[in-house]
């Protein structure tokens, strides 16, 4: 298989190929949401601003965190200091909202308690602090959490469509292009569709192939999907019309083999019976058992047309 | 075909599984770089509860935690502390973070790699194994609690033996240079010089981690000059500060009632030396390990518990090529106040 096989293959299952990812993406969402609701984790933090001394302020709040922080009920508490903007900041992770609000501002506030009483009063260099409140928690991680879920549900919903239709496409074997038939057929494709000259060669090449002086009456036989069997027929009419010296010729469409067996007997009695092949639609089996059942019959099979789109 | 399909199939499995690990990234942790320099001065405070002086000698582990950048954390320095408080003598004795250590089932690892798998409590047991002496209590520290407490002081006098530039493993941060001799470290670089084992470039030292280790005694040894600077009040508010930056298992009032046992005198002593140190590439591992010393380790705790000659218990080690201040043995006396 090409590249641009692939790629062929993907478009005929486009549907498929967007609509499992989807189906993944969707799905991860309802889990992360109702199946584990109870999971999240939200994250306050207060800060306090000091004048001074803000190595020491870190080193209380550093025991006030470790006190604070409870592991039976997801209560993690830690610090972190800035020497230069002298700020402490209590950061604050639970299950709960409120909780993780509540807990950063009392600790704020007991290290900053703590550090008025405790650290020494000098004069030159006064002690003084002040509080920012956690007001909001947020959902810790959330949005980078759940963008990681959503593209590795997404991701994994590509590898299983692309699984999927390579496995089919293993299994039905579709026809793909002229070499592909070539390869497995013993008849010649005597035109490959659309065409750009009406169906005069097609009509030319149906004529040479039956080793027969007159054609008179032809057969169109799909090797499953009939959908374009008519508009070749359309083309052949056309092209009859636009001869000089336009012969008399039936031209007769038949369903194919695997609904009907009257296409055989048509087959039979036609002056050239043709298959008409769709490209990624009938499976190389149905043309080699359509074209195993006419021979069998004895009828005049001249070749294949192939429908390419 | 099958094959081909085997093959676009294999590839989009590799492909699908890159992508999906390209997304497990992990957020870092930021630390603050610190130049504040200021002093402090403590006032006194009241007299502590303990009325009884302790008495007796306390085995004591100082573990130096690696924990960086949400890497995982190691005891990448490790200092047992003997603490005499009759006779008023702290020893420092360096136990070597590449020890050879069994974690069990003939699985051999750094020593160091223990506060990795079991925590302070397990690395604290694999020490006392490897030095032959019971050490009942911890004192761990991490890199951002030192920063602290150098903050608190203002700054830290070391005098380094060798020039060095100590590049941040993670390459997040600017390498940090220093030059040999006397200075004040800031903080931010009292934390780079903690950890540096490698950065002395081509100059001779038979073993790096050996010069850190003399460091970091010398360190600690500063900071226990600048806790009694204003004598023996100074140090329940000063402990009291510092909790929140060590995790240890000693009661708080024990803390206090040792410290101001040692100062009681006006002075004490504190004697320094590291443990086996030599090693090589380790057979079964394949690491450079130290190579295990039971005897030595014996040698040098018996001359240590018993008042014996240290010097003559770490000469079977040779410190001939290091530089001068680097002999094995460093004694320094504390003055309180």
């Amino acid at each position: 298989m090409t590249l641009l096989d692939f790629c062929r293959l993907i478009r005929k299952n486009l549907a498929l190929f967007i609509a499992l990812p989807v189906v993944f993406a969707l799905a991860c969402l309802g889990y992360l949401f109702i199946g584990h609701s109870d999971d999240a984790v939200y994250t306050a933090s207060s800060r306090i601003v000091v004048s001074t001394h803000a190595a020491d302020v870190s080193g209380l709040a550093a025991g006030q965190a470790r006190a604070y922080t409870n592991s039976d009920e997801g209560i993690d508490v830690t610090q972190s200091v800035d020497f230069n903007a002298k700020t402490v900041t209590i950061i604050v992770s639970s299950p709960d909202e409120e909780q993780s609000i509540n807990i950063a501002n009392e600790v704020a506030e007991a290290v900053l308690a703590e550090s008025r009483s405790f650290l020494p009063d000098n004069p030159d260099d006064p002690f003084n602090g002040r509080i920012e409140p956690a007001e909001e928690a947020a959902m810790s991680g959330s949005t980078d959490a759940l963008i990681k879920y959503l593209a590795a549900a997404i991701l994994a919903g590509l590898f299983v469509a692309v699984c999927l239709i390579l496995i089919v496409n293993a299994l039905r074997r579709p026809i793909r292009s002229i070499d592909n038939i070539q390869d497995r057929v013993e008849l010649p494709v005597l035109e490959t569709i659309p065409v750009s000259d009406g169906g005069e060669r097609l009509l030319a090449n149906i004529r040479f192939a039956s080793k027969r002086k007159e054609v008179s009456s032809i057969c169109l036989i799909p090797a499953n999907d009939d959908s374009s069997v008519c508009l070749i027929r359309e083309l052949l009419e056309n092209a009859l019309k636009t001869e000089q010296h336009s012969s008399e010729m039936v031209i007769k469409c038949e369903d194919s083999l695997s609904k009907s067996m009257k296409a055989a007997y048509t087959a039979r009695e036609v002056d050239a019976a043709v298959l008409v092949a769709t490209a990624w639609k009938d499976s190389m089996r149905d043309l080699e058992s359509s074209a195993a059942e006419l021979k069998l019959a004895d009828a005049n099979l001249v070749g294949i047309v192939l429908v390419e789109s | 075909m099958m094959n081909r399909n085997k093959a676009v199939l294999a590839v989009l499995m590799v492909c699908c599984l890159m992508a999906a690990m390209a997304l497990v990234a992990c957020s870092s942790q930021s630390v603050s770089r610190s130049t504040a320099s200021e002093s402090f001065a403590s006032s006194p405070t009241a007299e502590p509860s303990v009325d009884a002086m302790p008495t007796g000698v306390r085995y004591i582990l100082v573990v130096g935690n690696d924990s960086w950048e949400g890497q995982p954390e190691h005891a990448d320095m490790m200092c047992l502390l003997r603490v005499d408080l009759d006779n008023k003598i702290i020893h420092e004795i360096s136990v070597p973070r590449d020890t050879k250590y069994d974690f069990g089932g003939g699985s051999f690892n750094k020593l160091n790699q223990m506060l990795t798998h079991g925590g302070v409590e397990a690395q604290t047991k694999a020490v006392s194994e490897v030095v032959g002496v019971p050490i009942d209590y911890y004192v761990m520290i991490k890199f951002d609690g030192l920063m602290n407490i150098v903050e608190h002081y203002g700054g830290l006098e070391v005098d380094l033996p060798y020039n060095i530039t100590y590049s941040f493993y993670t390459n997040d941060y600017d390498d940090e240079t220093f030059e040999a001799g006397d200075q004040i470290l800031t903080p931010w670089r009292v934390m780079a010089i903690s950890r540096a084992r490698t950065g002395y470039g081509d100059q001779d030292i038979p073993n790096q981690e050996v010069v850190r280790q003399y460091i970091d005694r010398q360190m600690l040894t500063t900071l226990m000059q600048y806790a009694y600077q204003n004598g023996t009040d100074q140090i329940e508010p000063l402990f009291k500060l510092f909790q929140g930056d060590i995790q240890t298992n000693i009661p708080f009032d024990e803390q206090v009632a040792w410290a101001k046992t040692l100062g009681s005198n006006g002075s004490f002593e504190v004697i320094g030396t590291t443990g086996p140190f030599e090693g090589d590439i380790d057979p079964d591992t394949g690491l450079w390990l130290v190579t295990p010393d039971p005897n030595g380790w014996a040698n040098l705790m018996n001359a240590v518990e018993n008042g014996g000659d240290i010097q003559a218990a770490i000469d079977t080690y040779d410190y001939s090529s290091f530089a001068d201040g680097i002999s094995g043995m460093t004694s320094t006396t504390i003055t309180v106040g």
